[in-house]
């Protein structure tokens, strides 16, 4: 259940925290074998000729600095204009482009510290006329000389200490004016700013394991990336750290973090049964924003470096709670115990929809493992136990929520929907070459035969939309929400070794402390020889969702694979046609006329609107009106999306009932999730949609 | 946990893949065709014994040694047959009827090997399969039906060159072919409900193997199928008729298809419970562990020991069914080996 609750506190949201990637991987790289493992076996069979080296290039440069805080124009045509060819390409020592880029870089941040230091030294203007532009999605527009450069600060440090203050205001819920405010807490937030500022550019600087392997780093993974956005090297670090935190039987609370081009701390991963997982709140790419201990200030990990963040939710406290960012920009608070995680305990809760019809709901906000635990039983399991109690509770129809979920593995997305489907094949992967495999439902017969309903969104992703294209290809489940983000590829892995070969055991066994190479082998179509990637998973009911500001779909992604139509199509046992049209039409007809989603419609206007002229004032009157309207609005908004269902109320399944509500956190928890289920105003629709695919059946 | 399962190997469906021509020369009218024809037809009446005797082998003896050794035999004496057959030429330029012997022997000689892949897309029986097994059967049925057709193209052309030349065919019988007849007739009945009572025996093996790990999503969705399979294979069976006066077949069959009717429709539904009490009693174990001694009221005392009570009951029951059903399971095959074994030996000449 994801609280989808816009918070008060949506101007930080204006904050630019645009720095580069700290990815912890590729310990000992190597680039040429990188770059023939990917030539060998990457689905593209793309050659590195002169126009990928230009690509990757710009691509660099732009990783270094995506939005134009550091270098200035100069330094950029100055280095494009260093030529590279084939031979030098994947070296370190020979590629004078890669060289100069660093050697200036380095000196350009060592200089914005500068920067920082004295602008924050002197007093600033706040009531000056000038704005600055966010949302700067493409190409960087560098500062032509210094003194520009020098000027953009300035109102990048501006913007920093308006947005903090004003958050600090609206917290302190004061009586005095916004100005006063101000003055009064300037020269503390500047000060904080200045330190959380020049701690990021130290983050790069110092990077525990040297500069120099960072910016290789950093560099390798842009020629993966130019093969297609979803290869990547990993390293062993990055990929021990997931596996143990797994196994752990050390108390936690559930989640492992990482750092992305943002500088951001984010979820790396939700661990199956932890806290995180059953807060139900929390998903893979949110942003962490703060960290609260009870009895102790809120800790804003801004300018945190990744084991700086674990230190501050791994202190001593067995409570913490969360400030998150969800992709669409909500902002969300969420409480987590710290406890031991045993997947030998059921990981998931569903809950029963009572009205004038009783449906079942489940939520997977995560397929468990991107990597393979042999032994241990997957989701799909989980689910089948979820909805065998659920029929114990006679439902009438089923939700499977899979919004937000940004996917896992291709075996549990196939056990999944082949709890709902009877036999034949689900889905053909076809890899570089004309070969492929057709992916067929593991087990024979199903777990429920009766309506269901399936919720995505833009953000359900990989194996959670290929859940939704199997179920609407066999006709099996009305799919409703928005359409799904659009990855369709599979990927594999293999250790960066010079004779690697393909995946097997003994390979991954020699890797050692090497890196992996994570790349595209095929690309996935259905059964009619269509595919969703790029394009997603199209529902047949589109119900309005809050808009995500920096919205990205796989087809906006820089080089993302454009699949062809596949010759081959196979036959399968199509249930009925669902009569989705009819439902769509009377699912439109309630839309257009509720209060609630117009409240939709007018915070998506909105963003919209912000997205096209992202310019913000710097002028402190001009910020606190901009900010206050929006503030008002968006509490208005709220209160109209964000209301009890008046057509269902929610419960948990009698079987768990009584076991789940006896602990008293699990209690508060399990009455969260309720309360989000019930005000959710996508659930309230979809229970409705449930209504009348079961009348027109 | 302990499920015993499939402690008996069922013998394997037969196919009878032996084709043979039944007619013989009269009434030569020219010298040459009639060598010619002779020569061709009897290159591939002289392999009915080779094929027979492994056939024979293959269904009597349970020496595997023995068998293999009786298909390298008849592989060796089919590729005689080719490398004769290849020797020869055309009968004046007219060599349809050689190239059909020729494309028979060959893809006999795949057939006996079992090399499939020559003659059948295995991709895409692969495709249309549920599993290796349902893959073999059918990999199996398509190359049959590939030698029936070429041994049908060889008896047209054969005809042909018949009537070209003014040579009249008759019908022949001997010992062995009346034999092969009768064996075929009898394998044919056998393979037919069999396949009706495997299909439920192979879909209780994936039970099984779901229940031993204790996937609850897996047994269901096993479950269903079972039930499914068996009660259309109860109906199927009911319909057959007995073999000349011989209904030991139907009957065994029709016992075991009813056992695994109530395993999957009575029994199991007990094993679901007792794993879904399980997961109820790990949660309640763990709230429990986390709470504070002052939420540990009676009243959630009483629970728990309630939860624990019910898992106790229902470790018990799913104990007591599994350890029935894995006695029921032994006697019900060893039943249905027995009765194969007596049928094959009653029908099937040697």
């Amino acid at each position: 259940m994801i609280k989808r609750r816009l918070s008060k506190t949506v101007i930080i949201i204006f904050t630019v925290i645009t720095f580069n990637s700290t990815n912890v991987f590729a310990e000992k790289n190597d680039g040429a074998i990188a770059i023939d493992l990917l030539q060998q076996y990457h689905y593209s069979g793309l050659k590195i000729d002169n126009k990928i080296i230009d690509d990757v290039k710009h691509d660099f440069l732009e990783n270094l600095d995506k939005n134009g805080f550091f270098f200035l124009k100069t330094d950029i045509d100055e280095l494009l204009s260093i030529p590279v060819d084939t031979d030098d390409f994947s070296s370190f020592k020979q590629n004078a482009f890669y060289k100069k880029s660093v050697q200036l870089y380095k000196s350009r941040l060592t200089e914005t510290i500068q920067i920082v230091s004295d602008i924050c030294s002197k007093s600033l203007d706040y009531y000056t006329d000038e704005t600055i532009t966010v949302f700067k999605k493409n190409s960087a527009d560098y500062p032509a000389d210094q003194n520009n450069k020098k000027l953009l600060w300035n109102k990048i440090i501006k913007l920093e200490i308006l947005s903090r203050v004003y958050n600090l205001y609206i917290d302190s819920k004061t009586t005095e004016s916004m100005k006063s405010f101000l003055e009064k807490n300037e020269t503390q937030v500047k000060t904080e700013v200045e330190k959380i500022e020049k701690h990021r550019i130290e983050n790069i600087l110092n990077y525990s394991e040297g500069f120099d392997r960072y910016m290789r780093q950093i560099y390798l993974n842009t020629i993966v990336t130019r093969f297609d956005p979803h290869s990547m090297i990993l390293s062993s670090k990055q990929i021990n750290r997931l596996i143990s935190e797994l196994s752990s039987q050390s108390d936690s609370f559930g989640i492992t973090l990482n750092i992305d081009y943002y500088n951001n701390i984010i979820i790396e991963q939700i661990i199956p049964g932890g806290s995180a997982w059953k807060s139900g709140s929390i998903n893979k790419g949110d942003i962490l924003l703060s960290v609260q201990v009870p009895g102790e200030p809120e800790t804003d990990l801004s300018g945190y470096n990744i084991s700086e963040a674990y230190d501050c939710i791994n202190g001593k406290s067995n409570i913490i709670t969360l400030k998150i960012r969800k992709k669409n920009s909500l902002i969300i608070t969420c409480k987590l115990l710290r406890e031991k995680i045993s997947s030998s305990n059921s990981i998931m809760t569903s809950y029963v929809l009572d009205g004038n019809k009783k449906f079942g709901y489940i939520c997977l906000p995560a397929f468990y493992t991107d990597w393979n635990t042999p032994g241990q039983l997957g989701c799909s399991n989980d689910v089948a136990k979820e909805i065998i109690k659920l029929q114990r509770d006679k439902i009438e129809g089923l939700i499977l929520d899979l919004r937000d979920n940004s996917g896992g593995s291709i075996a549990e997305a196939i056990s999944l929907a082949g709890l709902f489907i009877d036999e034949g094949a689900m889905a053909v992967a076809f890899s570089k070459n004309g070969e492929y495999i057709v992916y067929k439902d593991p087990s024979r017969g199903t777990i429920y035969d009766g309506p269901l309903i399936v919720m995505v969104n833009r953000q359900s992703a990989s194996a959670s939309e290929m859940v939704a294209s199997i179920l609407k290809d066999y006709n099996r489940a009305v799919i409703v929400g928005g359409q799904t983000f659009g990855k369709g590829s599979a990927q594999d892995m293999i250790p960066v070794l010079k004779d690697a070969g393909k995946y097997s055991e003994s390979a991954l066994k020699r890797a050692g402390d090497n890196d992996y190479l994570n790349y595209t082998i095929s690309i996935i179509y259905n059964s009619t020889g269509e595919s969703y990637q790029k394009t997603g998973v199209i529902p047949h009911v589109v119900i309005p969702e809050i808009t995500d500001i920096n919205s990205i779909k796989e087809e906006k992604l820089k080089y993302c694979i454009a699949p062809g139509k596949s010759l081959k199509t196979i036959m399968i046992d199509r249930n009925p046609y669902i009569k989705s049209s009819l439902l769509a039409g009377k699912s439109r007809a309630r839309v257009s006329s509720s209060n609630r989603f117009k409240a939709v419609s007018y915070i998506n206007a909105g963003i919209s609107r912000l997205s096209s002229t992202p310019s913000v004032f710097l002028n402190a009157d001009k910020f606190i009106r901009d900010s206050q309207a929006r503030f008002a609005s968006v509490e208005k908004a709220n209160k109209n999306i964000f209301m009890k269902s008046n057509v269902f109320s929610a419960r948990l399944n009698s079987q768990d009932k009584d076991i789940l509500l006896l602990n008293s956190f699990i209690k508060e928890i399990s009455k969260e999730n309720i309360k989000h289920i019930e005000e959710d105003v996508c659930i309230d629709e979809v229970y409705k949609i449930a209504l009348d695919y079961i009348n027109i059946k | 946990m302990e499920n015993g399962n499939m402690k008996k190997v069922l013998r394997a469906a037969f196919v009878f893949f032996i084709c043979f021509m039944t007619y013989s020369i009269n009434n030569a009218q020219e010298d040459r065709p009639v060598d010619y024809i002779d020569a061709m037809s009897g290159v591939c009446n002289d392999l009915l014994k080779d094929t027979w005797e492994h056939f024979s082998v293959s269904v009597h003896s349970k020496d595997m040694q023995a068998i293999v050794e009786s298909r390298k035999n008849c592989e060796k004496a089919i590729t005689g047959s080719i490398e004769k057959v290849n020797k020869a030429k055309s009968f004046k330029g007219d060599d349809l009827y050689r190239q059909s012997v020729l494309k028979y022997l060959n893809i006999l000689h795949s057939v006996i090997s079992q090399d499939y892949s020559k003659i059948v897309d295995m991709q895409q029986v692969a495709e249309e399969s549920y599993d290796n097994f349902e893959a073999y059967i059918l990999a199996q049925k398509k190359a049959k039906e590939k030698l029936n057709e070429s041994f049908k193209m060889l008896q047209n052309a054969e005809k042909a060159f018949a009537v070209k030349y003014n040579i009249i065919l008759e019908n022949t019988e001997s010992e062995l072919i009346n034999k092969i007849k009768k064996a075929s007739e009898a394998v044919d009945y056998y393979n037919k409900i069999y396949l009706i009572f495997f299909k439920s025996f192979k879909q209780e093996a994936y039970l099984l193997d779901a229940w031993r790990t204790g996937d609850v999503g897996k047994i269901e969705q096993n479950r269903k199928t079972l039930t499914k399979f068996s009660v259309e294979g109860i109906k199927k069976i009911s319909s057959e008729k007995k073999y000349i006066d011989d209904d030991s077949l139907l009957i065994e069959c029709s016992r075991a298809l009813k056992f695994y009717k109530t395993e999957a429709e009575e029994k199991i539904p007990f094993v679901i419970d007792y794993l879904m009490k399980r997961e109820s009693f790990e949660k309640m174990q763990k709230s429990f562990e986390l709470m504070d001694k002052s939420e540990k009221t009676q009243a959630v005392i009483d629970q728990y020991n309630a939860t624990v009570n019910e898992f106790n009951l229902a470790i018990e029951k799913s104990n007591e069914i599994g350890e029935s059903l894995n006695k029921e399971r032994a006697d019900i095959v060893d039943k249905v080996n027995s009765v194969i074994a007596e049928f094959i030996d009653k029908h099937v000449p040697k």
